[in-house]
């Protein structure tokens, strides 16, 4: 059987990455929102993520206001759809 | 939520969580339906009482009524942008839709205008009802599909109405495809 991909399968990443799937782009406060995790947790699991070459990271003025916002990659599209086969599996479904 | 180690049963149940939390908030498009399903309605009803009482330039309603209309909308636009944070397939494709929208409509109203208001006003339905067949299977709400359907059946009763009673056909074309939707749009659970 394939071995969960170990950057994936970390919760907080894991459901970062989730949330990227089901969204065209994201912010940085609505992820941390969404995953009740603290800013500097996501933070970290963001820059993992990206060094990983999963996600892409724009940071841009709003309102002249500081926003960072998360895209997913071809490449973390990729491994989502066999981190979820693999899933899949390992728990026979 | 806590983050430490986790077996591959709770992975799932983040991945279904993450989803499940993202997932469209119908509800918020309802606001957009009601306000130009509303303004319409009354821009229409009012124009048909004007025309009754013999008021002169009683058409000036609609550039007054729409105007504000379109004031209160970018403020609910800038509103949502500040309450937001995510970006879904369907929120692109609901944006464009909406956008592409302004032509056929801005066409009809130079048409109404240069031509024959008696022919661009079976177009307006056309175009309602149009938009809200595309938004309602987009949102997989059926209420808005049936609305646009009634809405484009209406336009083309009125090619055979005469006068001043398109106005009531306009008005019940709106409260078919925008406002009864809205409303039904409002007290969807998710």
């Amino acid at each position: 059987m394939k071995e969960l991909d170990p950057i994936l399968h970390s919760r907080l990443r894991l459901a970062i990455m989730s949330l990227l799937i089901t969204h065209d782009e994201v912010t940085f406060p609505f992820v941390v929102e969404k995953t009740e995790a603290s800013r500097g947790n996501v933070s970290v699991q963001i820059t993992n993520l990206e060094e990983a070459g999963y996600l892409d990271v724009t940071k841009s003025f709003e309102d002249k206001k500081p926003k960072t916002t998360l895209t997913i990659t071809k490449k973390g599209e990729t491994a989502m759809e066999a981190y979820t086969k693999a899933l899949k599996e390992y728990l026979n479904l | 939520m806590e983050y430490g180690n986790f077996d591959k049963k709770e992975a799932l149940n983040v991945i279904e969580e993450m989803v499940n939390s993202s997932r469209y908030k119908m509800k918020a498009e309802a606001k957009y339906f009601l306000l130009w399903g509303w303004m319409v309605f009354a821009a229409a009803i009012i124009h048909f009482f004007l025309v009754i009482a013999e008021v002169n330039n009683s058409w000036i309603i609609w550039p007054v009524l729409m105007g504000l209309a379109f004031i209160i909308y970018l403020f609910m636009v800038n509103k949502t942008k500040r309450e937001g944070g995510s970006s879904t397939y369907i929120d692109r494709v609901n944006k464009y839709l909406w956008l592409g929208f302004f032509g056929p409509l801005l066409v009809t109203i130079l048409s109404g205008v240069f031509i024959s208001w008696a022919a661009a006003y079976p177009f307006f339905m056309a175009i309602y009802g149009w938009s809200a067949i595309v938004s309602g299977g987009l949102l997989k709400f059926k209420p808005l599909v049936n609305g646009g359907i009634v809405s484009c059946i209406l336009g083309v009763a009125t090619i055979f109405v005469p006068g001043m009673y398109i106005l009531l056909m306009l008005a019940l074309a709106i409260f078919a495809g925008f406002i009864i939707p809205g409303h039904a749009l409002n007290n969807v659970e998710s």
